[in-house]
């Protein structure tokens, strides 16, 4: 069990031991406060009677005998009987605050309390006021109805328990709810704890795995049928380990072919070298061999830099101002070179003046590598066709360049666009293998698309659409 | 003079190889794909096959396993330097010893030589009819021949050097060194697993003993041990 385990357990379980405490103690004050209320309620209709009972005591035994009385009655916490004669004493010499005393002479004269306040005049001759005192919370020291009790209590005998009968039922031992609940509270606490912290450990070792170089860790499995943002995240990671190792698969894919296409010039330039040596009079010969077989090594590895400076690059780069007919021109002008070295003509039509934002150099590099990989396949003697277009609703710029060579076959025509495909019958003495995979991220870096097709009449028909993004300022 | 068929695709390579190793005194005949190399390899002219085992289109392994199906000619493989599968697959198929590329041409030549050494000096010198009996295997230096309880064995030169070698010395341990040096003509480079794939297969094609026991024996950390009853 993780940490996280422990503090989700525990969080949980104090907010149900807060909730349950909190429930709890409002039910027990409340109860309390009730009985409370009806305790004062008992209290104050029994008042008459004791004030009734002492003031016969008073009227039948004197002054004398209501003390022992007083006396015994106090020792029972029964309700404080107070008697007061005309100066104002307390017959047991407690201190009666003046406000209550001038408030029970009131109520001794109105005659509306006919029970609850008396005067009684003893066999001494004292005239006796006899009253009762509210219980400690008394209402009698305050100022705006000092004998608080409301009028009725005194006088509605209603039915009522009796009194000094059997004690009330005491209430059930509070520690069997308690510890069952504090039990139940555990439970839940750890199985919502658990519900919780489990997909996030299955989570954490996933990714320690995926740290260690397990790519094929995936944890959607472990997440079940389960249908949250947990899920979710566990989805999430799968797509992420899927993603990651296909670019891992690619890169390990390219760094293998890299090696291999390297491995070819330098096997030559080894094999150049030793007939150096065996032949010094074709050194001069052999030189010239190892001169362009390093030559293709630094083409070569200029390629790789390129492809990877592409990958690297993001599309806001593109923000360069680029004129479109000159720039195709000028592509189609150099590859002519290369072209009538095999006979070979290029047809080019030419496309109105386009302007727009993008990279010029990276559109010259796609369409130079789609236009010199048509050159090199196309039969000697042959013609190529280029055109080029440009919508204005779209602002894309579309070119098609036809070759008269074998084409490719179908299973292949994607292919070609990844980096060293060999193709089942390609001359690869004078390419890298990366011309297309550069023409593509090119064409892709302007949002657009490279794609091939053969021609129904023989040849590879390859076409580019670059999007151009409108110069800012002008319409 | 041996005849050598070269096959690699690498056509600007296989020239320069073919100028000098014709310089050496070999008769070089080239050929760029695995089925025209596979049609001539076959056609049992040849000393000795340079396969480059990373043909494309038909891969060179199957080039090397189709030749073994019916030839025992000696063939050395061209295989990517640091690419140990590709090396002990064909070595596996029976490839006699490799060249990492890229190579030397020199170093090609040497190879070339220390292969047509052991199996060349011995056809020619085939007059001999001595026998070197171990039951159940009985060897024919000479006419380079083995039998395994009277069945014919069928072996590729180094298989057989290697298994000559240890009966020479039966009963001794042969270090993996020696038997390089004796078999295949070099020095054993560090952690080169050849010997140890060729005895596997070599293993394999003898069987067991009545016995149960090996026939041939690893010695561990020193080398391999033909047990002599």
């Amino acid at each position: 069990m993780g940490r996280l385990f422990w503090k989700f357990f525990i969080v949980f379980w104090l907010a149900f031991l807060t909730a349950g405490t909190g429930v709890g103690a409002t039910v027990w004050l409340w109860h309390k406060m009730q009985a409370q209320e009806t305790n004062h309620g008992v209290a104050i209709r029994h008042s008459a009677h004791f004030v009734r009972a002492a003031s016969a005591v008073l009227k039948k035994g004197g002054v004398a005998t209501l003390k022992d009385f007083l006396h015994e009655w106090n020792d029972d916490h029964a309700p404080p009987v107070v008697v007061v004669n005309e100066q104002d004493e307390e017959l047991l010499g407690r201190r009666i605050s003046a406000g209550a005393l001038a408030q029970a002479r009131q109520m001794a004269n109105s005659e509306n309390y006919p029970n609850a306040v008396r005067e009684v005049t003893a066999d001494d001759g004292h005239r006796y006021l006899l009253f009762l005192l509210a219980p400690e919370t008394s209402f009698l020291h305050r100022h705006d109805h000092p004998a608080g009790l409301p009028p009725r209590d005194f006088f509605s005998f209603g039915p009522r328990p009796p009194l000094g009968g059997r004690p009330p039922d005491k209430p059930p031992r509070p520690i069997l709810p308690i510890i069952a609940g504090t039990l139940t509270s555990l439970v839940f606490s750890a199985l919502l704890a658990w519900y919780f912290a489990k997909p996030i450990r299955n989570l954490r070792s996933a990714f320690d795995e995926l740290s260690k170089g397990h790519l094929h860790t995936t944890v959607a499995p472990l997440m079940g049928n389960r249908r949250d943002e947990l899920a979710d995240l566990g989805r999430h990671f799968d797509n992420m380990a899927a993603q990651l190792r296909m670019l891992m698969d690619a890169q390990q894919r390219l760094l293998h072919d890299v090696s291999h296409e390297l491995r070819s010039p330098l096997a030559r330039m080894q094999a150049a070298i030793g007939l150096a040596y065996q032949q010094p009079e074709k050194t001069a010969a052999t030189l010239n061999r190892i001169e362009r077989e390093s030559q293709r090594m630094s083409d070569l590895i200029g390629e790789l830099l390129t492809l990877s400076r592409l990958e690297a690059a993001e599309t806001n780069t593109l923000n360069e101002e680029i004129e479109i007919s000159g720039l195709l021109d000028e592509i189609v002008e150099d590859a002519r070179f290369e072209a009538d070295s095999k006979q070979v003509s290029i047809e080019y039509a030419g496309i109105e003046e386009v302007s727009g934002q993008g990279s010029g150099e990276l559109i010259h590099r796609a369409v130079e590598n789609v236009l010199r990989n048509a050159v090199q396949h196309t039969a000697p003697g042959t013609t190529l066709v280029m055109a080029a277009k440009f919508d204005h609703n779209q602002r894309q710029l579309r070119v098609t360049i036809d070759d008269q060579g074998r084409g490719v076959p179908e299973d292949e025509l994607t292919a070609i666009f990844e980096p060293f495909f060999r193709g089942s019958h390609q001359d690869k003495r004078n390419s890298t293998g990366l011309g297309l995979t550069i023409a593509r991220r090119a064409v892709a870096l302007h949002g657009g698309k490279i794609s091939a097709a053969n021609r129904p009449e023989g040849g590879l028909s390859v076409e580019m659409a670059i999007v151009l993004a409108p110069i800012p300022g002008k319409a | 003079m041996a005849r050598i068929l070269l096959i690699d695709d690498d056509v600007e390579l296989s020239e320069m190889f073919k100028e000098y190793l014709e310089q050496e005194d070999f008769e070089v005949v080239a050929a760029y794909d695995g089925e025209t190399g596979l049609h001539e390899a076959l056609s049992g002219c040849y000393a000795l096959i340079v396969l480059d085992v990373m043909l494309p289109r038909m891969k060179g392994i199957e080039v090397l396993s189709r030749i073994r199906i019916q030839s025992r000619v000696p063939l050395l493989m061209l295989t990517a330097k640091g690419d140990d599968l590709d090396r002990i697959v064909g070595l596996e198929s029976g490839a006699d010893d490799y060249v990492p590329k890229p190579c030397t041409p020199r170093e090609l030549a040497a190879r070339i030589r220390a292969i047509l050494r052991r199996t060349q000096t011995q056809d020619g010198a085939g007059a001999g009819n001595k026998a070197i009996t171990l039951f159940p295997l009985v060897i024919w230096p000479e006419k380079r021949r083995a039998e395994w309880h009277g069945a014919p064995l069928e072996l590729t030169s180094t298989e057989f050097n290697l298994l000559e070698v240890l009966a020479v010395s039966a009963g001794q341990v042969v270090s993996k060194n020696e038997l390089s040096e004796q078999a295949l003509g070099r020095p054993l480079a560090r952690f080169d697993r050849c010997i140890d794939v060729h005895l596997s297969s070599i293993r394999q094609k003898l069987g067991h003993l009545d016995d149960g026991r090996a026939f041939i024996v690893t010695v561990r950390g020193k080398g391999y041990l033909l047990i002599k009853e």
